[in-house]
């Protein structure tokens, strides 16, 4: 279930999601090396074939060994370097990845059914175990000192001996001990899952899965006790109730996966419930620090700290330095919204107060820190900025448009009115009209005695040798179809296919 | 040299009631009046508080003293305030601010929506249908150990709850959703609601829920869900007498090294009269594991309308 899930049905109904508990979850493939192992028989009998194909291919899943990255520690309990009441509680570590406790085997072999965890939680006082050592890999697998006894049978790599971790160097008795048997380890991890409706957002939480490893032991009170994840790997046969660590060893080193430290007090202290019922509960305001109010001016100071005000040195433009009002976007008092127009400055947000002689600054710095924040963000600002380049472009385009067409509305008379902007088929046959008709009608008046639009003259020096001239119309023909409108192209057709047309006599 | 130009409002209405443009409007579906959606989000976390220095948030520290939990109202005129600052880069003339004037009443809208859906897009949850058009954004500081040491807190608001008699209980209802919850230090927690909780619960994060015994180092069982009307989770009995509790048993070495197959065996057993283990007969890593996690601590914080100024304390929730 992701988290979006949660929120959904935790605003859909009330019903509160709890928690789901798991024996384990392990991955598809442990870590380690796997060899995938293929054979093919080919066969032909007529060529007398018959050979074996047989292809090795390692391949290696890898996995936390002797490190852990600190992102897969979600949480850990009791809180690192706390002092409290914890001599009750059984001390756990919550992973981040809920497969990482099951991801190996400790003893090189094949995981069983049901799995163990790889890892154990293991709590020692600060007497017991004083701290994790700083090493490489190298000297956890094969410690330098015979007195040491580390991971029996552990196959690794040069480099991955060179490898810099924890480790923490356990006395043998101390060790035999507190270590969990081999068959406890299975029921000291599992598997979470919750809900994440009510928590802060984490990019590397995507769902409510967690597992969680727990101690075999009760903090030790009065005392500083430290806690280690260590790694299991090649003490399984060493684990509580199994053969001893040799006599010959004094020490047992194990590779630390995680550590911390606290303190459990036989007294009250620092638990979830100490913290929360201390909670100081109020609203957000300075408190007014003479408590008695007397005189107008601390009542005023009295009633600006219940508002949420604080009073901040103001050092104006002109040098003068006074005290000036700030509140904060968060505020003890409800406020409604009245303001209704933008400011385009920081001066037409600052509020002046005649009586007092005082500046209120809230709202002149919210705007100030508007501004810087659009300004250092660079998509924000450069969009802004194109938008409203297309905002001026498209606002330009109308208004021209409606420019073009307050010309153009004396040509059409009675028509015009009623044109809409996007009319273009009909804006188009009225231009086609109006030169077809009127147009043509200016040009070649239809009573003789009136003078044409356009007077007679001779440019082309063609005049009277239109009959010579290929495909050229007469005048006649000329005002004949000026006279078609609309239909003009048909008439040109026709006059065009008639045989003989060009034979026209020229009377002009 | 200053000349006689329109003001921004008056350019405003010209453009905009002018026969040509109101017609250019109504027949080309001019988008005017509306900022892009990338712009309107950015806005929406910007009235979030998205970016705003924590001195602006809390600019006495006195304010939020160690070991609190403050409750307050956003100031929706601060916030309209940091968005016209936004707005206001790279405006050069009276013509740009007269653009960005057009689209304010449409922009002070589109937040109010935009703002409920920035947690839902950062947690990749699917969008509602319709957001709550009449929202006051309220919410919490809490500055404390537990944001620090209990990673995971659980922080439920909701809007009304009743009081149940006997015994007494909180029952809260109508839960608030979040509109930002945010850790703005190791130990400060910045809670946005769309509106003022009248009861808030802090929950201890259930996947950090410790293992232990009770006070008296007794253990009670509790169903695991197996069977019809044994709820998992719950304690098999309220008022435990001797024949249902077990204890932790330890190893015999004085190291307070949890022997776990005794304890085991303990809980088995008595869960065994209670006919409430799974077919198996016994108790998985799992079953045992909810045998002995403590239940989760929850405390409930009540707010209240202020209705008189109280200038001298703290007592107004």
């Amino acid at each position: 279930m992701k988290n979006s899930e949660f929120i959904l049905n935790a605003s859909l109904d009330d019903s509160q999601v709890q928690m789901q508990l798991y024996d384990y979850c392990s991955p598809p493939l442990p870590s380690g090396v796997f060899t995938i192992k293929t054979h093919q028989q080919v066969v032909w009998t007529e060529k007398e074939v018959n050979e074996p194909y047989d292809k090795l291919q390692q391949f290696f899943v890898d996995g936390p060994r002797f490190t852990l990255d600190p992102n897969y520690v979600y949480s850990i309990f009791p809180p690192a370097n706390k002092q409290g009441q914890f001599e009750v509680y059984v001390p756990d570590i919550v992973l981040t990845k809920r497969t990482l406790p099951w991801e190996r085997t400790i003893d090189d072999k094949s995981p069983t059914n049901p799995p163990e965890p790889w890892m154990a939680l293991l709590i020692f006082t600060v007497e017991e175990v004083e701290k994790v050592k700083n090493g490489t890999v190298g000297d956890v697998v094969a410690p330098a000192d015979a007195e040491i006894f580390g991971p029996q049978g552990l196959t690794t790599t040069e480099a991955e001996r060179a490898v810099q971790c924890l480790y923490a160097d356990i006395p043998r008795d101390i060790f035999s001990a507190v270590v969990p048997a081999r068959a406890e380890l299975k029921d000291l991890a599992h598997c979470r899952e919750v809900d994440m409706a009510d928590k802060e957002l984490r990019a590397d939480i995507q769902e409510g899965w967690f597992s969680v490893v727990v101690a075999n032991r009760f903090p030790t009170p009065g005392i500083v006790n430290n806690a280690f994840l260590v790694s299991l790997e090649g003490f399984s046969e060493y684990l509580y109730g199994g053969s001893p660590v040799p006599s010959q060893y004094t020490t047992v080193r194990m590779a630390v996966l995680a550590t911390w430290s606290f303190t459990a007090l036989p007294e009250k202290g620092e638990t979830f419930a100490d913290l929360v019922q201390n909670l100081n509960v109020c609203s957000l305001h300075l408190q007014n620090k003479p408590a008695k109010v007397v005189t107008d001016a601390e009542k005023l100071v009295a009633n600006a700290f219940h508002d949420g005000y604080v009073a901040m040195t103001y050092h104006t433009r002109d040098g003068e330095k006074t005290a000036a009002w700030y509140r904060g976007p968060l505020t003890p008092v409800k406020l409604d919204f009245v303001k209704l127009d933008p400011f385009f400055s920081a001066e037409s947000g600052m509020i002046y107060d005649a009586k007092t002689g005082l500046f209120d600054l809230s709202y002149a710095v919210a705007w100030q820190i508007g501004r810087l924040l659009a300004l250092s963000d660079s998509e924000f600002s450069v969009g802004l900025m194109k938008w409203r380049k297309e905002q001026k472009a498209a606002q330009n385009l109308k208004l021209e448009q409606g420019n073009t067409l307050n010309r153009m509305q004396g040509l059409f008379g009675d028509a015009a009115p009623q044109l809409e902007y996007n009319d273009k088929k009909v804006i188009a046959n009225l231009i086609h009209t109006f030169l077809s008709m009127d147009f043509a009608r200016l040009v070649r008046p239809e009573s003789l005695a009136a003078e044409p639009l356009i007077s007679v003259s001779d440019h082309t020096g063609t005049k009277g040798k239109s009959r010579q001239l290929p495909g050229l119309l007469s005048r006649q023909e000329v005002a004949d179809l000026l006279k078609q409108g609309p239909f003009i192209m048909e008439r040109l057709k026709q006059i065009i296919t008639t045989p003989g047309h060009n034979d026209t006599e020229e009377k002009i | 040299m200053i000349k006689n130009l329109p003001d921004g409002g008056q350019y405003l209405e010209a453009l905009k009631s002018g026969m040509q443009v109101k017609k250019l409007r109504l027949s080309l579906n001019f988008d005017e009046s509306v900022l892009p959606p990338y712009l309107e989000d950015w806005l929406g976390k910007l009235s979030l508080l998205y970016g705003v220095p924590f001195e602006h948030l809390v600019p006495n520290a006195e304010m939020l003293p160690i070991e609190s939990m403050r409750f307050f109202y956003v100031d929706p005129n601060w916030t309209s305030c940091l968005v016209d600052g936004a707005l206001s880069v790279g405006a050069q003339s009276s013509r740009d601010t007269a653009i960005t004037k057009s689209v304010y009443a449409q922009v002070q809208l589109s937040l109010n929506a935009s703002m409920q859906l920035v947690r839902r897009r950062l947690a990749q949850a699917e969008l509602p249908e319709e957001v709550n058009s009449n929202i006051a954004v309220a919410g919490l500081l809490i500055r404390s150990q537990l944001i620090s040491g209990w990673p995971g807190l659980e922080i439920a608001a909701y809007e009304n709850y009743t009081v149940q008699q006997n015994p007494e209980k909180l029952i809260p209802a109508d839960k608030i959703e979040n509109l930002r919850f945010e850790r703005l230090a190791p130990d400060v927690m910045l809670c946005l609601y769309a509106k003022m909780p009248k009861l808030v619960q802090l929950n201890e994060p259930k996947e950090g829920l410790c293992f232990g015994a009770r006070s008296n180092g007794k253990v009670v069982p509790r169903w695991l869900g197996y069977h019809p009307n044994q709820p998992a989770g719950q304690f098999i009995t309220e008022n435990p007498t001797p024949g249902d509790e077990t204890e932790i048993f330890k190893r015999n070495n004085g190291k307070g090294v949890i022997d776990i197959a005794a304890t085991k065996a303990g809980l088995v057993k008595i869960l065994k009269v209670k006919n409430a283990l799974s077919s198996s007969g016994e108790l998985s890593p799992a079953d045992f594991a909810i045998q002995l996690i403590k239940s989760a601590e929850q405390q409930s914080f009540l707010s209240g309308e202020i209705v008189i100024p109280n200038i001298n304390d703290c007592t107004d929730y």
